[in-house]
């Protein structure tokens, strides 16, 4: 097997009332993609994502697995993108994968700076708490972790269903 | 004299020697320019790009060489397809750059240049991605036979780039992609024709556009709404070609609702509708047994394939039962079904079985004026790596299955049993005895004439098979006479 979908239960009509009636939050599946690929290229193992859950081994559903792990582990942070290797790069909370190459080419001819980043299209309001570069150091006065999440937690979307 | 630069010690070049370059929007014309600016020397910000129609052919002038990676070229074949105007600026600046000591520049992906670049070709490919999803022909007939017309907007001149995919897809169509920055056209065969772009929007529909749209809305789902990654796989800008976006808003809005009315109309009780679960193969034959109407021997039969008085039945295919005359004067009693006998549900068919039919023949009977059962009724075997063995069954087997035999006999009510081999005779009787001790005519058992002889298949393993074969042929002689 080579790799896992997922897809979030949506109900049918006149279903077995075996079965639950409201959908689960599609969100869910979501977080689900992350963390398979989370374990296929960012180096991660399951245990790590599981040990960064929250509630019964459920993923968070407000932060991304990779800030859930980010979160649990302030200790590694922040991370130099211009001296840390790729395993490390691939762990700073909204680099990806295409990111983190660009940034190890730019780094072979010249200092990675923040405006490359903002460039790259990286989420760099995410990164900037637990990343170091040529022209940003987040400074020594840590943020409570718990504050860190409530500022960089997905706020609750209320989808509009009417295009303007 | 020229000021000196801030910065570097090269000359702010003066705005009077700007020039005008004429090129026609291609990339093939952009590039035979560029090349010529290069070996000028011409720095970008001294050369003002003009797109015109009327320029030289591409390849007349240029003779001058400039070497890039072939990534630039690549990147540069989509960028030149862009719709902005500054894109021919934009690659010079990046040619030059990457030519006059930076040719790692394409490396630097945060660089504003290149992040530039990369982002036009970017929006090509997007563009060509959505193309190939978006473009919806339609059939229209003509004089000229029939065509498949499609009308779409692109955002930029894309249309040579995505001709070779759509003769790929639909080479035995007749088609025409018109847009308004070019249109390609398709007879089937040959080459790609490109004419120029429509300048107003092409009308079109055919009878399958309300089939399309009523499959549309039948596949979507209400309760998984997510409006951002379908407005982002499927932008507005291109709903307005799309017959089924027409039907998006109202789909949407009704989705909440539809949701909520799945919930209440929620059944109350936990059985589906599937009506009671199909009959067992055990009830279904206990009902066929109990079945008056039907024969005694068919219901015997059924009986014996719901037979589970031993542990043979498991490992066998099937149960084979007694075969013949219903009324036949003579019955043929074997030990059990062998190998073939397993397979096709028949007594006597393998190999045994031949061996009695070519004897009954010789004898001028067959076995349609016998009745043909076994003592046991399933196959009992050893599985070895290339074929299933026959195993003699055991006297608790034997006394297990007596008791269809008996009842068999019953039914039938012949004047003489015929059992072929020890086992058959032991069933036949309830006793065991000994072959060599059987008189000349058999026993007497409650008014019938019992005669043990060897069993066909003896004959055949027999290391002197012409003496048995000539025994089994005198007593099945003898057990015909006078009843055939």
């Amino acid at each position: 097997m080579r790799r896992v979908y997922f897809s979030a239960f949506s109900p049918i009509p006149d279903a077995s009332s075996a079965l639950p009636l409201k959908p689960p939050p599609l969100i869910r599946e979501h977080r689900l993609y992350q963390a398979d690929w989370l374990l296929r290229f960012y180096g991660f193992n399951a245990q790590e994502i599981t040990d960064s859950s929250t509630n019964a081994g459920m993923l968070p559903l407000d932060i991304d697995p990779k800030l859930a792990w980010a979160l649990n582990h302030r200790e590694v942070f922040p991370i130099d993108l211009n001296r840390a290797p790729r395993e490390m790069l691939l762990r700073i909370p909204g680099l990806g994968t295409k990111t983190v190459k660009q940034v190890l080419q730019i780094r072979r001819w010249q200092k990675v700076r923040l405006r490359d980043l903002i460039m790259l299209r990286a989420s760099v309001k995410k990164a900037l708490p637990f990343i170091i570069c040529a022209d940003h150091h987040p400074g020594t006065s840590d943020p409570a972790t718990a504050a860190l999440r409530s500022q960089l937690a997905r706020p609750t979307l209320q989808q509009s269903l009417v295009f303007e | 004299m020229q000021q000196p630069g801030l910065f570097d010690s090269s000359p702010i070049p003066a705005r009077n020697h700007s020039t005008s370059v004429m090129i026609a929007p291609t990339f093939e014309s952009f590039r035979d320019a560029a090349r010529e600016m290069l070996r000028l020397n011409r720095s970008p910000d001294q050369i003002w790009w003009v797109e015109t129609d009327e320029a030289e052919p591409p390849g007349s002038a240029s003779t001058a060489q400039a070497r890039v990676s072939a990534q630039f070229v690549k990147i540069a074949q989509f960028v030149a397809c862009h719709a902005s105007p500054d894109r021919w600026t934009l690659l010079y600046r990046v040619l030059w750059r990457l030519t006059r000591g930076e040719p790692y520049l394409l490396a630097l992906s945060g660089d504003p240049d290149v992040a530039r670049m990369r982002r036009y070709e970017k929006m090509v490919r997007r563009d060509l991605h959505k193309m190939k999803a978006f473009v919806r022909f339609r059939q229209v007939s003509s004089v000229a036979g029939e065509r498949f017309v499609a009308w779409f907007e692109p955002d930029h001149a894309i249309v040579k780039l995505a001709g070779d995919f759509f003769v790929r897809r639909f080479t035995n169509m007749r088609f025409s992609v018109l847009t308004p920055v070019g249109c390609v056209h398709w007879e089937g065969e040959g080459q790609l024709v490109f004419t120029q772009g429509l300048s107003a929007a092409v009308k079109l529909a055919d009878s399958l556009d309300d089939l399309w749209k009523a499959y549309y809305e039948n596949i979507f789902n209400p309760a998984r709404v997510k409006v951002d990654a379908m407005r982002s796989e499927m932008p507005q800008k291109y709903w307005k070609n799309l017959p089924e976006a027409q039907l998006i808003p109202a789909l949407l809005l009704a989705a909440d609702a539809r949701t909520d009315q799945m919930i209440q109309a929620a059944p109350q009780v936990s059985v589906l509708n599937c009506g009671s679960p199909p009959e067992g193969y055990q009830t279904v034959l206990q009902r066929s047994v109990q079945d008056d109407s039907r024969p005694a021997l068919a219901r015997i039969a059924d009986a014996t394939r719901a037979c589970r008085a031993c542990e043979l039945w498991e490992p066998a295919s099937q149960a084979v039962p007694g075969e013949g005359t219903p009324k036949a004067r003579i019955m043929l009693v074997g030990e059990a079904p062998g190998d073939q006998e397993d397979l096709l549900g028949r007594p006597f068919v393998g190999p045994a079985g031949q061996l009695l039919d070519t004897l009954l023949a010789e004898l001028n009977a067959t076995r349609e004026m016998l009745y043909l059962t076994n003592a046991v009724k399933h196959f009992k075997f050893r599985v070895t790596a290339r074929r299933r063995l026959h195993q003699r069954p055991q006297a608790r087997e034997v006394a297990a299955c007596r008791n269809w035999l008996l009842q068999e006999i019953e039914v039938v009510n012949p004047q003489r049993i015929v059992c072929l081999g020890a086992t058959a005779a032991a069933a036949v009787l309830g006793h065991p005895i000994r072959l060599r001790d059987v008189p000349p005519l058999g026993f007497e058992l409650q008014g019938r004439q019992v005669m043990p002889t060897i069993h066909p298949a003896a004959v055949l393993r027999a290391a002197d098979p012409s003496s048995k074969r000539a025994h089994l042929r005198a007593d099945l002689q003898q057990a015909l006479l006078g009843l055939i």
